[in-house]
């Protein structure tokens, strides 16, 4: 307890000074992973945790936002090719700038990182990871880690997992990312070897063999019956829900007590299905390879909040990158804090990931700290603001004539962009049914083109559930997996006229 | 000169008291703790050391000094104690009200006031500092610990050396001293000291937590009666001046907890001790359902590709994968645990 006292009080000495030593922040972690299995909770006063902020009297927030900017901007000046040559140029001088002027840093674009890694990599530095996004959207984004970096990844992510989705040694957590997700990958594994729980790699196969896993009896000691905890990208659970519905498998068939879903967008549709198919909904979280430990966390009223201990979150116009207005659409725009991040060093990241300005103040249980919306798809032109990925996906992934992953692309046309959709078939009910919702969730289309084959498809959309991994598992044989590669094959174009389609616009169509 | 009975009975009898209301105390309040963090080996180390130290730089420090330590420290553990009963901010009064009153008697010049508000006052924080400890996630195995490092200690302080004698006479008067005096002994001074309260009040928290009623009621006993005897010896002129209370509770603590684990109790946490759960509940085998499969009669005909999942021996699922056995078999209506396995093993 003695030692424990010093650790903490170690740790937000090392915050202060903007000197964390990882081993400390590592003995917290265990600390609460001890405290936890010990008393089954947390004690009085869990906001003082790291990553659990409370309210913090605004211009003491704004002194310590200050000092954070300053000793993070002054390292990447100091240390990174990059932004060594932006300050030069621009003259801007870091020990001057603070949480009023940040805006003279010129914002980092994902383009400016991808084009060349090695200028955001402080020489002061030792790296030890790359981690690269799944590049769903194209090239991956490579991002350098320490040992440091990650150690305070998953000193911090184990706090998270722990207190969150309450992780407990008789659990056994199972992952369904692409095991090219090393981060991820790595980060997971040792949460749960710190836990004490047991882990399962089951990587991104046939969604036919993740449903085996998940059913099959482990009979091991100390262990619960079956893989308790599972974590994959939305697009994953879509395709689960899509082969537990057609093999006929029921939330009884799996011990499943806690899912965890994170990389995309979960519609409030698909969290529904998830539910049904598995007896519990995923839990959601923000996080992004880029970014890291900066990220968001979800309240009970559905905001996306941001902790500001790891990082300066700005709220962005996604065309002009000016603050966005209250209640308009933003890109989230990330610095990741020293200490926390000492390797790849970003200033003003533009992620892309497009999120609403909240209208007014919050008042959930997380109003201590900056929120948004949740994530609502990723910024790539005006038409993504316009029908962002969450309304067609909540459009989308209630209709169960459409198969999971939802296969759609967005024309723009003249008068509107149309939706073109892949359903089981083309049929006018179908069709209605989707006119019908879109127009009550006022999904911004001009008319949607239902087909019943993803190679019809002006274009394809690409999902992390795409990122197959090949087995020789005969399991992954039973079921329709033949309608599931079709539905991935890349489409070349197709014909749209073959679908079935509607025109008018949709009333009401404003998002 | 021969104390009065009437004190070594009352010294007994505050002992029964204080351990009893701390079993009453510990089991039905929820003292306030941080939010990480729990008692580790490392603290049992700290507080020998401390115990070690304490005496020796008090002697050094004026008494006056020494007693507004003392007070200081009543006052928190007071507030630890009564703060699940009054809640924060009264205990907080009620904490400073006793002590300032106890000071305030002291300076006055009443010595019986000040002797039994200081008496008040420690019993209080006893019951506190313990509780905090047990709740605190301190084990039955560290109080062991604890009282064998005491022992040692206590003999040496007590009786080879008059380190405690030098120690008390220090202290003897003044406000919040750390021991607990029988007032009105007509005769040689009644009383105990503070660490071998502590531990007299500790053990039976400690092992009421990790191993049930029966191990607390028994070590509360078995503190009482240590404590009846030695007052026996003073009554009979077997002994005359300070007695290492230790010596004697140390190796009974220490032989207690060894009992305890012999018989088979298991240590429980804080979170199994707040669920009842039972310290002495055998773990089911974990083989024994394997074996029971590996037994299993499997129809002849599966081919060897094929799994079948069983319950008590019995198949009750057939599928071509695991997963698909395990459903059968539920589909069949056995909810309960299932073990699946190749057809041919």
């Amino acid at each position: 307890m003695l030692r424990s006292g010093i650790d903490q009080m170690r740790y937000a000495a090392g915050i202060l000074r903007g000197r964390l030593r990882p081993d400390v922040l590592t003995r917290v972690s265990q600390d609460l992973v001890a405290t936890l299995r010990e008393f089954g909770t947390v004690g009085d006063d869990s906001q003082l945790l790291p990553g659990r902020q409370g309210v913090i009297d605004p211009d003491v927030q704004n002194t310590i936002t200050t000092r954070a900017l300053r000793r993070t901007a002054g390292r990447a000046a100091a240390q990174t090719a990059y932004y060594g040559r932006l300050f030069g140029e621009l003259g801007i001088r870091p020990e001057e700038l603070t949480a009023d002027t940040w805006s003279q840093v010129p914002p980092t674009s994902k383009a400016s990182l991808r084009a060349m890694p090695a200028a955001f990599v402080a020489s002061g530095s030792v790296p030890y990871l790359m981690a690269a996004t799944t590049g769903t959207t194209g090239t991956p984004t490579v991002v350098w880690y320490s040992q440091g970096d990650l150690e305070n990844v998953i000193a911090l992510s184990t706090i998270a997992m722990a207190m969150t989705l309450g992780v407990r040694p008789h659990d056994v957590v199972a992952t369904g990312v692409s095991s090219r997700a090393t981060l991820g990958y790595l980060v997971t594994a040792e949460i749960v070897r710190r836990v004490g729980a047991a882990f399962v790699q089951i990587g991104s196969i046939a969604p036919e063999l993740v449903l085996e896993r998940l059913a099959t009896p482990l009979n091991l000691p100390g262990r619960a019956p079956r893989i308790t905890n599972f974590s994959a990208p939305a697009s994953v659970f879509a395709s689960l829900v899509e082969t537990a519905e057609r093999d006929g498998w029921r939330p009884a068939d799996f011990g499943l007590t806690d899912l965890l879903s994170g990389g995309e967008v979960v519609s409030e549709a698909l969290r529904a299905r998830v539910e049904e198919a598995f007896g519990v909904a995923p839990e959601r979280a923000y996080q992004a390879t880029e970014i890291l430990p900066a990220g968001g966390a979800h309240c009970s009223q559905g905001h996306l909040h941001y902790p500001a201990e790891f990082g300066h979150i700005e709220l962005l116009d996604p065309r002009t990158l000016e603050p966005a207005a209250p209640g308009g659409a933003a890109t989230l725009v990330v610095t990741p804090y020293v200490p926390y991040r000492e390797c790849t060093m970003l200033l003003r990241y533009v992620t892309n990931d497009l999120v609403r300005v909240p209208d007014t103040t919050p008042t959930c249980e997380l109003a201590g700290m900056a929120a948004s919306s949740d994530i609502l798809g990723r910024y790539d032109g005006p038409l993504s603001v316009a029908v962002p990925t969450r309304s067609i996906l909540d459009l989308l992934e209630a209709e169960r004539a459409i198969p999971l992953p939802a296969r759609y692309c967005l024309v723009d046309e003249p008068g509107g962009p149309v939706l073109h959709v892949v359903a089981r078939q083309r049929s006018a009910r179908i069709l209605g049914r989707l006119e019908e919702r879109a127009a009550a969730l006022g999904v911004a289309v001009k008319g949607i083109v239902v087909h019943d084959d993803a190679e019809l498809l002006p274009a394809r959309n690409t999902v992390r559930a795409d990122l197959r991994e090949y087995s020789f598992d005969s399991a992954g044989q039973v079921g329709g997996g033949d309608e599931y590669q079709r539905a991935v094959r890349p489409g070349d174009g197709g014909d749209p006229s073959r679908g079935v389609r509607s025109d008018e616009a949709l009333a009401g169509s404003r998002p | 000169m021969k104390p009065s009975a009437p004190a070594l009975a009352g010294l007994v009898l505050v002992v029964a008291l204080l351990i009893g209301l701390a079993l009453v105390h510990v089991r039905r309040y929820t003292v306030s703790r941080p939010p990480i963090g729990l008692f580790v080996r490392s603290d049992v180390a700290v507080m020998a050391v401390s115990v070690v130290i304490a005496p020796l730089l008090y002697l050094e420090l004026p008494a006056t000094v020494v007693a507004a330590v003392f007070g200081l420290v009543t006052v928190v553990a007071i507030q630890t104690a009564a703060a699940p009963l009054l809640g924060g901010r009264p205990a907080t009064l009620a904490a400073l009200a006793l002590c300032a009153a106890t000071w305030a008697c002291w300076l006055s010049g009443h010595p019986l006031p000040t002797t039994l508000l200081t008496d008040a006052g420690l019993a209080v924080a006893v019951i506190g500092v313990t509780g905090m400890w047990v709740q605190g996630g301190m084990r039955a195995a560290h109080v062991a610990a604890f009282a064998a490092l005491l022992t040692g200690y206590d003999l040496i302080a007590t009786s080879l050396t008059s380190l405690m004698t030098r120690f008390s006479d220090h202290l003897h008067g003044l406000p919040f001293a750390p021991l607990l005096v029988i007032p009105g002994s007509h005769g040689a001074l009644v009383a105990i000291g503070l660490g071998d309260l502590v531990m007299l009040v500790l053990f039976p928290m400690a092992a009421g937590k990790a191993f049930g009623r029966r191990p607390a009621v028994t070590a509360g006993a078995l503190g009482v009666a240590v404590t009846a005897l030695i007052m026996a010896l003073f009554w009979w002129r077997v002994v005359s001046t300070a007695v290492p209370v230790l010596a004697f509770l140390g190796p009974l603590i220490v032989a207690q907890y060894v009992v305890w684990r012999r018989l088979g109790y298991r240590e429980r946490t804080v979170r199994e001790w707040r669920g009842a759960m039972d310290p002495r509940a055998v773990e089911p085998d974990p083989n024994a359902p394997l074996r029971a499969a590996l037994g299993a009669h499997v129809p002849a005909h599966l081919a060897a590709g094929a799994w079948v999942a069983v319950d008590g021996g019995l198949v009750v699922g057939i599928g071509p994968s695991p997963g698909l056995a395990s459903r059968d078999a539920r589909a069949n209506g056995h909810v309960g645990s299932l073990v699946v396995r190749g057809a041919k093993v």
